[in-house]
Order: structure tokens, then sequence, then C-alpha cells
């Protein structure tokens, strides 16, 4: 373990802690713990390891979104109260280091909270509940790209869906062309049990394709092969990125909750989803459901989540609490081990 | 209830894997970050970052090698800050976080040292009389140029 104490540009100064294997040996209560001081610490921070370079402190509202701009080297930010801004990000080739990201630009995208921001070229579309809009990368304001779709809601009344989520899809070429061409198409999931296609060139057009998807869309993600839509009804479903078919191609069972968030790996053969347990999980609640996954549960599948092993589940019993917490201890122990390479 | 578990599937064969967890809390969010541009044996590969509305970022490396995971703290004001969203640059050498009080850290990947930039680097040489000039033009991103020329 080792700190870094760095400078930040509102003129604060933070203890930076990391830790390189385990962290069971420490608290989840001493992360605020302003009192770790320096001499606590005796090594640097080990080559290929993410250490923290700035702070960016230019609002009060929460950060809603965060999305990097490869082609204008651009740091792009929502924030709660609708607010854009684009902070600048350069590399000093010689030295090969990250500098300090100046604010690029900052303007108010939408009076609603935006909570996805989509870079496209030249280009930022901002996704808030009622509307996706286009501004230039200077703040510009081009207009809305769309409005969200109006639908029949449960009790058979029209209402105004909200959008949830959007995403750029890589064109049907991108396998071969790789990064060189723009994205030509977006992926815009509602509150409705549908999720829509736009196409970028069109601009205030209707939906080009729209996917049944049987449950509110949480979360969209594009690969080179595949749509992923999370629901939330913790299924994830895939689409088909060539938009050569308005079916689902697959559905996963993920979570018995809503989906969280969601990852595809470039290539599009790997998946990686986080959720929520739909029931509540107390094995100190008498009760609680009879099994019971415990959290050395989940350190065992992550120690040995290449292995094709399952993760360990407890039978409650009437001292279920007592042999839990032998069993966390003990596996605790076990982990010390092994992060210190014993 | 925040489940624990990161749930990680083979698109292929249409088939669950095992699972990955954080090691001290729920994961909220999820990021891909691509094997940085550079080239070496110790070139960091990809990996996966688990980030939690504690503040708490997992660095999972793909390549099985999980005991070297690390993990990050968002510099979180007080215990109601919470870490919002995530985002990692398209190198895979620069991560952000935000959190729900506005901040943003940046966060940039130390790397070993030795290592050369795989792409972003073009080496023009002019060869004259008894001379060579080797004339290397950096390439930041497609935005930033910078070169220079020396005599061979």
């Amino acid at each position: 373990m080792y700190a870094n104490n760095d400078s930040f540009e509102n003129g604060s100064s933070r203890s930076i802690e990391y830790y390189e294997t385990d962290p069971y040996e420490y608290a989840v209560d001493d992360l605020h713990d302003e009192n770790n001081d320096e001499s606590n610490f005796d090594s640097e921070p080990t080559e290929g390891m993410w250490i923290e370079h700035c702070a960016l402190n230019y609002s009060n509202s929460p950060v809603t979104s965060l999305e990097y701009d490869s082609n204008l080297e651009l740091l792009w930010a929502s924030y709660g109260d609708g607010r854009v801004s684009s902070f600048a990000i350069k590399l000093d080739c010689m030295l090969e280091e990250y500098e300090q990201p100046q604010r690029y630009s900052s303007f108010t995208a939408s009076e609603e909270p935006v909570f996805q921001l989509i870079t496209i070229h030249s280009c930022i579309l901002s996704v808030s509940m009622s509307a996706i809009q286009m501004h230039t990368v200077g703040g510009l304001s081009l207009g809305k790209f769309s409005t969200a779709p109006t639908g029949i809601n449960e009790d058979g009344n029209e209402t105004i869906f909200s959008y949830t989520c959007a995403v750029a899809l890589r064109p049907p070429g991108a396998l071969v062309t790789a990064d060189s061409v723009g994205s030509t198409h977006i992926l815009a999931g509602t509150s409705s049990n549908f999720a829509y296609i736009y196409d970028i060139s069109v601009q205030g057009g209707d939906p080009l394709m729209i996917y049944d998807v049987c449950s509110p869309t949480v979360c969209v993600r594009s690969s080179d092969l595949h749509l992923a839509v999370a629901g939330a009804d913790g299924k994830v479903r895939l689409l088909d990125s060539r938009l050569r078919s308005m079916q689902v191609t697959h559905t996963f069972d993920a979570h018995t909750g809503p989906v969280r968030d969601l990852c595809l790996q470039p290539d599009g053969l790997t998946m990686l989803t986080c959720g929520v347990i739909s029931r509540p999980v107390n094995p100190f609640d008498p009760k609680s459901p009879v099994n019971v996954r415990l959290p050395v549960d989940m350190m065992l599948s992550f120690r040995c989540s290449l292995m094709n092993l399952l993760p360990l589940s407890f039978k409650r019993t009437e001292k279920s609490s007592h042999v839990s917490i032998i069993h966390y201890q003990y596996f605790t122990v076990c982990a010390r081990s092994v992060g210190k390479g014993v | 209830v925040p489940d624990p578990l990161v749930k990680v599937f083979d698109i292929g064969t249409q088939r669950q894997l095992s699972p990955m967890s954080m090691s001290v809390s729920s994961p909220n969010t999820l990021r891909y970050v691509p094997a940085s541009s550079r080239t070496g044996d110790e070139a960091p590969s990809p990996s996966i970052l688990l980030g939690s509305t504690t503040g708490i970022v997992q660095v999972c490396p793909l390549n099985g090698d999980m005991i070297n995971s690390q993990l990050l703290y968002a510099p979180l004001t007080d215990r109601k800050e919470m870490m919002t969203t995530m985002a990692v640059s398209s190198s895979g050498q620069v991560m952000c976080v935000g959190t729900s009080n506005g901040g943003i850290a940046q966060y940039i990947l130390k790397m070993p040292e030795g290592l050369k930039p795989k792409i972003n680097e073009v080496e023009i040489l002019v060869a004259g009389g008894n001379d060579v000039l080797c004339h290397t033009i950096y390439c930041n991103e497609k935005t930033d140029l910078t070169s220079v020329s020396y005599l061979i």
C-alpha cells in the first residue's frame, strides 16, 4: 500500500491510497479516514498501475456522464443541472506526460438532467428524459435531434415515454475500416418496452427501427457484432448491430433485479453485467431466505474467477450467523496469504 | 440489494462463465480498458474497471492475473458523496470518475520504463549525399503533431 499526495486544481490536497492486492486488510471505513499519513506508506507506485493525475471541480451538481472524445482529445462531462462541459486533454509528446486538463467549453444543454453523452464527429449529443439535444463542440445549439416517443402505457392511455440511455452504433463497415469511420446510427432506450434506432443524418425524424425489448431499458451498449440492451427486469437482450433484423437475437438472464450497467468487450465475444438482487439477503436476519450467499462466496469466486469453480453457498442453520463469521474470517486470512504471494 | 457478482457471459456460446466480484463492495459501473498502445512484454493487458458507489474502483486484468488487481479510491469528500460514473479513453491510458458532488478525478496509467508507443509515431528517413536525416513525427490522437529531426 502506498499513497500519493497530489495538489488539486482547487488548491486542496488529498491523500490517495492504493492497495495492490488484498483489500480485506483494510476496512471500507478507512476510505474516508483523513488521518492516514504518509508514514504508513513505504513504496512508490509501481509501473503499470493507475495513479491519480488531477481533479476537476467546476460544479456542485452530480456528474451524470463522462465521455472521452478521441477525435478531439476532449473529456466531456454532463451534470445533473443540465450543464455539459468539455475539458481539453493534452499529452506532452516529448515528456510523455499528460498536462492538466483545461476547460474547453461549458454550456447548458438541457433544462433537465443530462444523463448520457454521445460524441460524434464535431457534435455532441446530450440525452435527457424528454429529448436528445445536439450541440457543437463549442456549445452552439443545433436543435433537438429527437424527442421522446409517445405510446400507450399499461393503463391504455397515451403517454410520453422518457429516454433512459443511448449509444452510438458503428456502421456496418466498421469491421473492415476499423476506427476510420464515424457512427451512423443511435440506439436509444426508453422507459417503455421499446428501443429505438435513429439515423444520425436525419435530425428530428422518426425512428428508423423499433425493437420490442419487453422491458424498460436501463443501459445499452454496442460492439462490432452486437447491441446489448439491459432491462429493468434483469435480462440482457442482444440485437443485431448490422440492423438486419428487428428481432431480439438472444436473451441472457443476468440478474434477478434490474441491471445496473453493462460492458461489452470490443470483440463482441464477452459481456459483463452488474445489477441488483431483487430479494433481501441478510445472513444475520433470521427471517432472510434459506440459502444465503455470503460475501465469502464472492471473494472465493473472485480469486478463482477463471477456473470454472462455482461459488460456495451455505445452508442456513440456527447458528448460521456464527458459522458465517468464522468462515468469513478464515477466508480473509487465506486471502491475505494469497495477496502476499505466499 | 446490490448484486456483488459481476456476471460474465460468453456471447459466442451463449453461456454464463464464472462470475467476478469486487473485493469490498458491490459494483455499480463497468468499463472496459483496452490494452495500452505500447509495446513490450510488460505492457498492460486489457482489463475491466469495476466501480462502486462507495468510490472504490477495482482494476481487474483480463489475462487471469486476478491477484494483481488494483484498487483505486475516488476522492470523495464526505460519506454522502457517491461515485456516479466512469469513463476510459480509447487509448486505455486515461480514465476518470465522477462523483455526486460534481467532482471529476482523472487517473493515468503509469507505464513501465522502456515501453515505447506502438502507434502515433512515424519515422521518415531522408537520404542526401552521405547523410541520412531521420524525421520522427509524434502524433497525438490526430490533433497534436510534434516532430524531431536528427542526423544518423
